[in-house]
């Protein structure tokens, strides 16, 4: 492969940089995710091994995904196949590299269509339609948009318009450019998540005493009865691996590694570039917004007007349930009425809407570099190209997500695929290309040199950390989720379904990284 | 709030406030164009 560069775009500065990482990576898992899993597992325990795995497999993989990435990018490469190609020079490199195409383009699907309902829910509030709703009341607004039924609250052609202004809203900013787009978008977009999400972290912990009605008796609560709850250490739970990997799939998730997306916003960096600060700036802003924000906001909110049972019983119902059904139902009974309701309503939406985007837009920058730089297509007709697949595979998503079109894809893509990728970048990043290349990669034009025990925990710690999670994660759930044993014979139709359209776009891009080889075959750049 | 949930609390905020905040005062105190040497090029 050429190691000659084509003249690339550069971020317009290291502060927008930064943040439009960190953007990437602060997404709906924040404030859905890391609440549920905390509850889940042992509360303040929970803490331990999740800083653990930040620090051992969290920041290495930060830096590890920045230096593939400018390490790729300086070979003019903004996408997996060729970065790993770059790194190893064998046939099979840039073929392993496509799963930093499809990953990145099946979850940007189906996470816009998901960032699409944060839109539509803003636009809810905004207009007081959740307003006056009781919790029966409120399952049956959410139900209705889930299910497509038409005519009992919402119109059946709803989440298609949501959808579409979504996708429009996403490819317009892409179409736009790394640093007219992408950077823009983060620095606006970044401290308007932070002031809506402090605004309503000060507003829910400052609520005080509520008298509730649990179970048809008056109760006295209080948001820090939630703090209280979650930070509880449960010490039994520190001796179950399965904590420990909870602990592990949640940095992992957080931080959006695995997925090809910082490879390719770090390969429009120069040799000149940070990385070894800039990785952990942005992983920091992700850490405090998800555990000084996110870890404020949903608990002690929903344990301020449901009680710590409800709380357990609604946290338990998913992330969605929490998000879109209790936090409604909460800013309902907000003192000092519907205006303040519609407010906080606008802005936890609205911060979720910013999470999302922020995130779905760098999950569409591989893909569009790959084919700009393979096959010589403008921004303009690839942001077209690939916003339609989107909206088409999208359509699937709203027509089935109820029938486990979307958990197919959130499975296989969204959780196994990125631990295969991590692991994948790793061994070569550090193996192939070597343990002392690697460390004088990282800090090529570095402000702050990385503690020297650092090269040990990338070398052996984190491979080993991934290796026993994949393998864990296969046995536990791989297995079962691919037999889908209880399913009806409609879910598991449409489940088949969908792993037939995830492998026919993993084969086309496939065949795409074969053409594009054979088109740099062909004007000499191998 | 009981204490060991206060210490745990505390303890998390600050382990990311801490780092957040050093990370960008360090980012913002240092010129661009401001590099340290290559591992082992300095004896």
């Amino acid at each position: 492969m050429s190691d000659a560069a084509a003249p690339r775009e550069q971020w317009g500065s290291r502060i927008g940089l930064i943040l439009a990482m960190a953007g990437n990576a602060v997404g709906l898992g924040n404030f859905l995710r890391f609440p549920r899993q905390a509850v889940d597992n042992g509360g303040g325990t929970f803490m331990i091994p999740y800083f653990i795995a930040f620090l051992l497999v969290g920041i290495p993989l930060m830096w590890i995904e920045w230096g593939v990435g400018r390490y790729g990018g300086q070979r003019g490469h903004g996408s997996l196949p060729g970065m790993f190609q770059s790194i190893w020079n064998h046939p099979v490199a840039k073929y392993l590299g496509v799963l930093g195409l499809f990953l990145p383009v099946v979850i940007m699907t189906y996470y816009c269509y998901i960032e699409s309902w944060t839109l539509a829910w803003t636009w809810f509030a905004a207009t007081g339609q959740t307003q006056g709703l009781d919790q029966a009341g409120m399952q049956a607004f959410f139900g209705s948009y889930m299910n497509l039924q038409n005519g009992s609250v919402h119109g059946f052609w709803t989440p298609f318009l949501f959808f579409f202004i979504t996708i429009s809203i996403n490819f317009w900013v892409m179409s736009k450019g790394i640093s007219g787009g992408i950077e823009k978008l983060a620095k606006i977009g970044m401290p308007v998540l932070f002031i809506f999400a402090a605004l309503l972290v000060i507003r829910v912990l400052t609520l005080g005493d509520q008298t509730v009605l649990i179970d048809g008796v008056a109760t006295v609560t209080n948001p820090i009865q939630g703090l209280n709850f979650m930070y509880s250490p449960d010490w039994s739970k520190l001796a179950e691996p399965k904590v420990w990997l909870a602990a592990t799939g949640q940095i992992f998730f957080t931080l959006s590694v695995g997925m090809g997306a910082l490879q390719a916003y770090a390969s429009y960096l120069t040799k000149k570039d940070d990385i070894a600060l800039s990785g952990i700036a942005t992983a920091s802003t992700n850490e405090a917004a998800e555990v000084v924000l996110g870890g404020s906001l949903a608990i002690p909110a929903v344990v301020a007007f449901f009680g710590v049972t409800g709380a357990i019983a609604i946290a338990r119902q998913g992330g969605f349930d929490l998000g879109f059904i209790a936090m409604p139902l909460v800013f309902n009974q907000l003192p000092g009425g519907a205006a303040v309701g519609t407010a906080a309503g606008v802005m936890w939406f609205g911060l979720l809407f910013v999470a999302g985007i922020t995130s779905s837009v760098a999950m569409a920058t591989p893909a569009l570099s790959f084919v700009e730089e393979n096959f010589g297509w403008t921004r303009k007709q690839t942001v077209l190209a690939l916003g339609s697949i989107a909206l088409t595979l999208g359509c699937l998503h709203i027509v089935y997500n109820t029938r486990g079109f979307l958990d197919e894809w959130d499975y296989w893509a969204g959780t196994f695929g990125l631990v295969v990728v991590a692991l994948i970048e790793t061994i070569l990043f550090v193996w192939v290309l070597g343990p002392d290349r690697m460390w004088n990669e990282l800090h090529q034009g570095a402000t702050i040199r990385i503690p020297r025990f650092y090269k040990f925990v990338m070398t052996y710690v984190t491979p080993l950390f991934l290796i026993v999670m994949m393998i864990w994660w296969t046995v536990q759930d791989a297995i079962p989720t691919l037999l889908m044993g209880g399913e009806t014979p409609e879910r598991v139709t449409v489940r088949w379904a969908s792993r037939g359209v995830m492998v026919v776009i993993l084969l086309l891009q496939l065949w795409l990284i074969k053409r594009a080889w054979a088109r740099r075959a062909l004007a000499g750049k191998t | 709030m009981n204490t060991t949930a206060l210490i745990f609390m505390a303890g998390a905020w600050a382990f990311v406030i801490g780092l957040m905040s050093w990370a960008y005062w360090k980012l913002l105190s240092t010129p661009q164009d401001e590099h340290l040497p290559p591992p082992g090029s300095v004896p």
